[in-house]
């Protein structure tokens, strides 16, 4: 590592490593990012044909950086066709491509779904953050052992931040997902509860592990739909194994809120995205409790996009009035898997770790913003020096509002939106050209 | 972002006013009220001879010259910088306007979609008992969800809508809102106060709004809701369909092409059948229904290459209905495209994201090639093609034209709607099926006298 990346990564030894002036980093951001050009290209082929496309040799401004993101796209632009065929090899092979080791020596031997592929490439010393998508394709971020664990000792500390509640397993701890997984999100709830919570007193929504096989078994079964190859038989078949998963998630939810019920005055710690906070709660006051009042120190850990999920307006009002909590206890963020740590919300900023070089970019995403000063709204994108497993440059989808006054660059806490979110609803165009979708009616699930 | 005032036709009447604004586009409020025919009057132009509606469209084809005609001419203007269509493509468009209103078209579709005598009265038809029917193609009432990637539907809308003799409330899209207003007020200044502009009004209101749609959009007022295109905009009528109010939707499509082994024959055949391919991918830059995505091509991947190569090349010109080069990529398809490039065993790459692309690959790629990107798959013999013709498939374009009569059963059997030799998708007529039916035939109302059976 040289000598700009070690000084960069090695703040996160210290207390906040998040409260550094920017002039003091820029520098180092520079040269941190120009030796991990000249190594990366060597290694990672896509990053080879992106800087040999742009002519980008060598990095002396922050805008140099700019054509060298990939697109968060880059990690799922594999043809969906190999996970239909099950083509392992084929998955790997393009895994290779974006990764900075070799992950060809993976042992193949026995996979037999996505979830199994996961799993034997962490075997192997590889682990991959994995993240759904709704077309059925899953992003895959390839990363190094050490990756992961930097990324667990970064993102575990935040409420040490925030809240000064320490990794002393003495907290009751609910987590409103599952225990199992091979997403981030998951990994963290998992370390998180391991390391907070009172063994006695930690649970999570249920044991059942969340597959990255169950989306891509829907998107496989949508495709033969619109292929004409699906016969009514499978589509009953599968109706009715989602109606089941639901009824046994629906049991999961029951089975929390009985425990949780028990817990009237306790400080609790509950993990979870407002979605599922918002269930919780719905749950709770089904079962005819208005209130549920909880110790005031207690936590919500809380995040996510609420898109879908069909909140009121007011759902946070509503949880935190639920408990009888201050909206001030909460642990929030801004993050993704493909950071190498998450921006914890301090105050009404969401801060961002010295080795993450923040770029804000015009919406298109092809111009550095970046000010001296001020307030800016743009694409979030970043160059993340922490990173060894893939190149650290990545262009988000996500709309920030950037605070250029503050130390560090920050995001003012609430600004993030999805730019496909935006676009959305003003869009009054038709055209006659359509896609074969159009043609598949969506399966409830729901056996009805 | 400059704001566009548009009017509002409404019963034939120019309705000016900015009260209500929609992001760019600011409109005259509406009254509700006005976008009704009551079905206690007479259709105002029901009984006005097919002639003289035929008359009145020739002559309104005659003042379609973008150049002479001012409100022709804004459209043109504005779609010109607003759409995703060059200029130079759009006046292409535009251009080709009045050959929709010729007497010989007009008179054709009639003749071939109801039938003349239906068309303008009581037919009669002897059935086998000795009785004898008195049927006619009734003037419907008709809404109109009218797409706007190109001119041609707006114009199509008010010829179908003019021929049938009935009502017909035009909801316009965003993004031409102004092309049909400039046909009916060119029609207003042929014939002021003429039934059949008494029987159109063309507004605007945000497409799915519920306030509206759901007061409008009833058996009691209209017959039929017309669609075109737009998932969305499909499945958001049918919300209201229901005894009494019916769909005719234009469905949205995807179109593809079959080349045969012939194709690479020569020289000359694989030039010829490249240059027709790139013609029918490159329809309106690929914006368009009967615009080809994916090519199944006779070959191995091994025996394409060259053909692949030639058709990149000729994507690249210019042509009547296409841009050889700067039509945006959409993002995702970008992203889809440089993945592949990293698996050169099962996907190789021609051609480029300014000038078009051609990914030619065994199986068909998994996302929805566009802005001009086409997959070429190679195919072991035109049938192992029938697998991936599904109901979603518009057009067919095939190489050469000779094979069709083998194919056809097949294709249709699959769920295919039009087939077409290849390089000549843009050249259908009215007056023959379009999405599976007569459109006209589907428009108006069926009904039979039968006092005449003894």
């Amino acid at each position: 590592m040289s000598d700009a990346r070690q000084q960069l990564v090695s703040r996160v030894a210290s207390d906040r490593p998040f409260e550094v002036e920017r002039s003091a980093l820029e520098s180092m951001w520079l040269s941190a990012a120009n030796d991990l050009l000249a190594e990366r290209r060597q290694q990672i082929p896509v990053l080879s044909r992106v800087a040999d496309s742009t002519g980008v040799e060598s990095i002396s401004s922050l805008e140099d950086l700019v054509p060298l993101l990939f697109a968060h796209s880059v990690y799922k632009s594999y043809p969906r066709s190999l996970l239909d065929k099950r083509r392992w090899d084929g998955l790997t092979n393009w895994l290779d491509t974006v990764a900075a080791s070799s992950v060809k020596d993976v042992d193949l031997k026995g996979v037999e779904t996505q979830d199994d592929w996961v799993a034997a490439l962490a075997r192997s010393g590889h682990p991959v953050y994995a993240s759904s998508g709704t077309s059925g394709k899953s992003s895959f971020l390839p990363a190094t052992p050490g990756d992961r664990e930097f990324t667990m000792s970064c993102i575990i500390r935040a409420v040490q931040w925030q809240h000064q509640i320490q990794p002393d397993q003495s907290n009751a701890v609910v987590v409103l997902a599952p225990s199992q997984g091979s997403s981030r999100a998951l990994e963290y709830y998992r370390l998180f509860a391991q390391l907070y919570g009172d063994p006695d007193r930690t649970y999570f929504l249920t044991d059942e592990p969340a597959l990255l096989s169950d989306l891509t078994r829907m998107a496989s079964l949508t495709k033969s739909i619109a292929d004409g190859t699906a016969m009514p038989s499978e589509l009953t078949a599968f109706e009715a194994d989602m109606a089941d998963r639901r009824r046994r998630i629906d049991d999961d939810w029951d089975r929390l809120a009985d425990v949780v019920v028990g817990m009237s005055g306790d400080r609790v710690i509950i993990q979870g995205f407002w979605a599922q906070q918002w269930t919780l709660v719905e749950r709770l006051r089904s079962r005819g409790v208005a209130h549920l009042p909880l110790h005031e120190d207690s936590l919500l850990g809380v995040g996510g996009g609420t898109k879908g999920a069909n909140l009121p307006p007011d759902f946070e009002a509503q949880i935190f009035e639920f408990y009888g909590l201050s909206a001030s206890r909460q642990a929030s963020g801004y993050g993704m898997s493909e950071l190498s740590a998450a921006m914890p919300q301090i105050g009404d900023r969401y801060v961002i770790q010295p080795w993450i070089i923040p770029l804000i970019l015009s919406e298109d995403g092809t111009e550095l913003i970046n000010p001296s000063s001020g307030q800016h709204e743009g694409r979030f994108a970043f160059f993340d020096t922490a990173i060894e497993g893939r190149w650290g440059g990545l262009i988000s989808g996500d709309r920030v509002i950037a605070d250029f006054d503050t130390p560090n660059v920050t995001i003012v806490a609430g600004s993030v939106a999805r730019y496909s979110d935006l676009r959305g609803g003003e869009d009054d165009r038709l055209t006659c050209a359509g896609t074969v979708d159009a043609f598949v009616r969506s399966l409830t699930g729901d056996g009805t | 972002m400059t704001k566009l005032n548009i009017a509002h036709i409404v019963k034939g009447e120019v309705v000016e006013g900015n009260e209500t604004e929609h992001g760019a586009l600011v409109t005259p409020a509406l009254n509700l009220d006005s976008l009704v025919w009551s079905r206690r009057e007479p259709l105002p132009a029901a009984d006005v001879s097919l002639d003289e509606v035929i008359d009145l469209l020739v002559e309104v084809g005659t003042r379609l010259d973008p150049d002479t005609n001012p409100w022709l001419g804004e459209a043109m203007a504005w779609a010109g910088e607003s759409g995703s269509l060059s200029p130079r493509l759009v006046e292409e468009s535009y251009r080709g306007l009045p050959g929709l209103f010729s007497k010989e078209s007009l008179r054709f579709q009639v003749e071939t979609e109801l039938g003349w005598s239906a068309a303008t009265g009581w037919s009669d038809i002897p059935d086998p008992w000795g009785g004898t029917h008195h049927v006619r193609a009734f003037p419907p009432r008709l809404v109109h969800v009218v797409a706007g990637n190109t001119p041609g539907t707006a114009a199509v809308t008010i010829v179908r809508g003019a021929l049938t003799r009935g009502v017909n409330l035009m909801k316009l899209g965003s993004d031409d809102p102004l092309t049909a207003s400039a046909i009916l007020r060119t029609m207003a200044e042929v014939a002021p106060d003429h039934p059949t502009l008494r029987s159109f009004s063309a507004v605007y209101w945000k497409g799915g709004d519920r306030s509206i749609e759901n007061a409008l959009f009833r058996p009691q007022y209209f017959d039929k809701l017309v669609a075109w295109g737009g998932e969305a905009a499909i499945r958001n009528a049918l919300s209201y369909i229901g005894p009494g109010f019916e769909l005719v939707a234009f469905d949205p499509k995807v179109s593809i092409s079959l080349v045969g082994h012939e194709a690479l024959q020569s020289n000359l055949t694989l030039k010829e059948s490249a240059a027709a391919a790139a013609t029918d991918i490159t329809i309106y830059n690929q914006g368009a229904c009967a615009s080809s995505r994916f090519i199944y091509a006779e070959g191995t991947r091994g025996d394409l290459r060259e053909w692949c190569e030639v058709l990149a090349a000729e994507m690249g010109l210019d042509r009547p209905l296409s841009d050889g080069c700067g039509v945006p990529v959409p993002e995702d398809v970008r992203d889809e495209v440089e993945g592949l490039r990293f698996l050169p065993d099962d996907y190789e790459v021609f051609g480029n994201f300014t000038t078009g692309t051609v990914v030619l690959s065994d199986e068909p790629v998994s996302f929805h090639p566009d802005g001009k990107v086409v997959n070429v798959v190679a195919v072991p013999s035109l049938d192992s093609a029938l697998e991936y013709v599904t109901v979603a498939t518009q057009t067919i374009g095939i190489y050469p034209r000779a094979r069709g009569v083998e194919m056809r059963d097949a294709l249709a059997s699959c769920g295919m709607q039009r087939l077409v030799a290849l390089g000549e998708v843009s050249t259908k007529v009215p007056g023959v099926p379009h999405d599976g039916f007569f459109p006209l035939h589907r428009l108006v109302r069926w009904l039979v006298d039968d006092t005449g059976t003894i």
